[in-house]
């Protein structure tokens, strides 16, 4: 069960 | 930039696709998906990587847009604008060709 919600990404720098 | 505007400056007909170099996979450790690019993580959440489940080189953003608002019975438009915001992100990074 999931209700849409607007996406979000975490960005996480390797260097 | 609206919605709408968003939307026209991708193109619905448009077929997103991951760059040369990222990967989007389930990691086991995590328990989660994740994008790997050169150098950079990306964990996307439950809505973003439903939309990143669809990012297969074949669907247009169109048909992306429909099966997400059909599946979770969100207007098309509120769709349309998450979809089409999020994959313009990743494009100004890189991670996704438009």
């Amino acid at each position: 069960v999931m209700s849409w919600k607007t996406p979000k990404i975490v960005e996480i720098a390797l260097g | 930039m609206t919605d709408a505007a968003t939307r026209e400056a991708v193109g619905e007909a448009s077929v997103p696709r991951f760059a040369r170099g990222v990967k989007f996979r389930f990691d086991d450790t995590r328990k989660s998906w994740m994008v790997l690019a050169p150098e950079r993580l990306f964990l996307p959440d439950e809505a973003a990587t439903e939309i990143l489940k669809l990012v297969d080189g074949q669907r247009s953003l169109g048909a992306i847009i429909d099966d997400l608002a059909t599946r979770f019975d969100v207007p098309r438009d509120e769709m349309a604008g998450d979809v089409a915001g999020m994959l313009r992100d990743l494009a100004e990074k890189g991670v996704v060709l438009l």
